[in-house]
């Protein structure tokens, strides 16, 4: 915990020591300025209003993502035939970024919520996919065997069997997938937008309003960090028979 | 009535590919072995490492395919059922599942009521000795205790003919001999037919009804020979250990 607060620290440091000799250039507020002033626009709700919405947003598109990458990870890891007809889809489709879809997704979508929500669950559905085709194909041969001589049919392996030795890495898959999510959301957020906090920041740099540009980085740096922490909880909770 | 003829395999052979060998050269690991068990039997089967014990367990449960016939009650056998119950040799419990889940999985699939399967799984995780353990899972567990685990939940499904690969080999000695005894005493009233597989001649002359020694290149049966003494045994019955010679003679003779 003191260790892992070295380099915070030190950076919080050397920003102040540079916003100082910064001297009249206003483009590096000092800590202490960013601070007072995200306290702020916490406390006159801005801050709250632009996270609700993101927030929103990004839920939205993991939702719909992992609602297609369970159905369709299960499926190709579980049968040969369609992971060998998909996979190469499926790597051919992977590296393009969040970015580059975005034109496509207002042509399709529009300028409105939807949008948004495809460039989201275009980010997280492919770790996830990935990890539960990849958690479904190492199923341990034994177990399927024991469950068979203990008089399980097919649909009692898959679910006895299959899907719980593959939790651990659908759990992975999805904290991936949301933190793609969440890297996606400013993404998201440069179409047409007049909330979140991807919006926050891009109107902070038309207004040239500098200390608020570092306030929205902090703060989805800040939501960032919470919500791995709390996902990887969820992880350790969910496996603890590891 | 007993039935002569419960399992009957004949002229079993089975080949893998062979290690560094050219594709499509194949090693016969069983060639042509015939063996006939009665119902209710207790077979040991004894061999040297590597000559096919776990092959021919896995071709009567049901996991490897094989080249000629296996009858189990007068039908060919496809594929595993859980009227041959299996304990594996790496266990096989169910990682995700808690003692006591994994003990009750056999009779969850049978449909049972919640109470009864509960109470068949207390049974049995009591009988090895592990009720302060239901709730945990098996990573948690010694070898030992795995294996305990292992043996109460194949006992819970009930089967009517039970395959053992080296079950007690992790044991120590003392839980070892209490689990023998427990193994005895559920095939003796639950009238089961058992298939088992030991590296130790003395475990198996305590135990079966009838030794099987198998020598490899090909797996062969080099010895079938019954053992004449009633139950229940003392382990220092010197009939038990003139057995024991016996078959140590057939076992040594072979690796010189
Ligand atoms: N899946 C497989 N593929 C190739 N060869 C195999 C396979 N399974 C077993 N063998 C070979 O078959 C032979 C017999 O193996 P098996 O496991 O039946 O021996 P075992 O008598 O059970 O030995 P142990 O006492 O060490 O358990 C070994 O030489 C092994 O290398
Ligand atoms: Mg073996």
């Amino acid at each position: 915990m003191l260790i892992g607060s070295i380099g915070i620290v030190g950076l919080l440091l050397i920003w102040q020591l540079c916003s100082m000799n910064g001297g009249s250039s206003n483009l590096l507020p000092s800590p202490i300025t960013v601070f007072e002033r995200g306290i702020e626009l916490f406390a006159n709700g801005t801050m709250g209003k632009h996270i609700g919405v993101s927030m929103l947003r990004v839920v939205k598109g993991f939702a719909v993502a992992f609602a297609l990458a369970l159905p369709c990870g299960l499926i190709i890891g579980t049968n040969k035939t369609v992971n060998r007809a998909l996979s190469p889809l499926i790597e051919l489709l992977r590296p393009i970024p969040p970015t580059a879809m975005i034109s496509l997704s207002i042509l399709w979508f529009g300028i409105g919520e939807p949008s948004k929500v495809f460039i989201i669950a275009w980010a997280s559905f492919f770790p996830m996919v990935l990890n539960i085709i990849g958690g479904v194909q190492q199923v341990d041969r034994i177990h399927i065997l024991a469950a068979k001589t203990l008089g399980a049919g097919y649909f009692s392996i898959f679910t006895n069997v299959i899907l719980r030795s593959a939790v651990p890495n659908i759990v992975i898959g999805m904290r991936n997938g949301f933190s793609m999510a969440f890297i996606s959301l400013v993404a998201a957020e440069l179409i047409a937008s007049t909330s979140g906090i991807g919006y926050f920041i891009q109107d902070a740099r038309y207004l040239y309003k500098i200390v608020d540009v570092f306030v929205g980085i902090i703060v989805i740096g800040l939501i960032g960090f919470l919500i791995n922490m709390i996902l990887l909880k969820a992880e350790k909770a969910l496996i603890r028979w590891k | 009535m007993r039935n002569e003829f419960f399992l009957e395999v004949s002229c079993l052979t089975v080949a893998f590919p062979k290690v560094d060998g050219k594709p499509g050269e194949m090693t016969k690991v069983l060639n042509g072995l015939n063996l006939t068990i009665p119902e209710n039997q207790f077979v040991c089967v004894l061999g040297p490492s590597g000559c096919g014990k776990t092959t021919l367990l896995n071709c009567v449960a049901g996991f490897q395919k094989f080249d000629g016939d296996i009858l189990f009650k007068g039908s060919p056998i496809c594929g595993p059922a859980p009227e041959r119950g299996v304990m594996f040799q790496e266990y096989g419990l169910f990682p995700w599942f808690n003692i006591q889940q994994n003990v009750e999985f056999g009779p969850r699939m049978k449909h049972m009521p919640r109470d009864k399967r509960r109470e068949i799984a207390d049974t049995y995780i009591d009988m090895v000795g592990l009720s302060a353990y239901r709730k945990q899972y098996p990573n948690h567990l010694s070898g030992g205790m795995k294996q305990r685990v292992s043996l109460a939940r194949v006992l819970a499904n009930e089967p009517e003919f039970l395959l053992m690969d080296e079950p007690f080999a992790a044991l120590d000695e003392q839980t070892r001999q209490k689990l023998q005894t427990e193994l005895l005493n559920v095939w003796e009233k639950n009238k089961i037919t058992c298939m088992f597989i030991t590296h130790s001649i003395s475990e198996a002359v305590f135990l079966a009804d009838r030794v099987i020694v198998l020598m490899p290149n090909p797996g062969r049966v080099a010895l079938d020979m019954l053992i004449d003494v009633p139950r229940m045994r003392d382990r220092n019955d010197p009939a038990l250990l003139q057995y024991q010679e016996q078959i140590s003679e057939v076992l040594f003779s072979g690796r010189k």
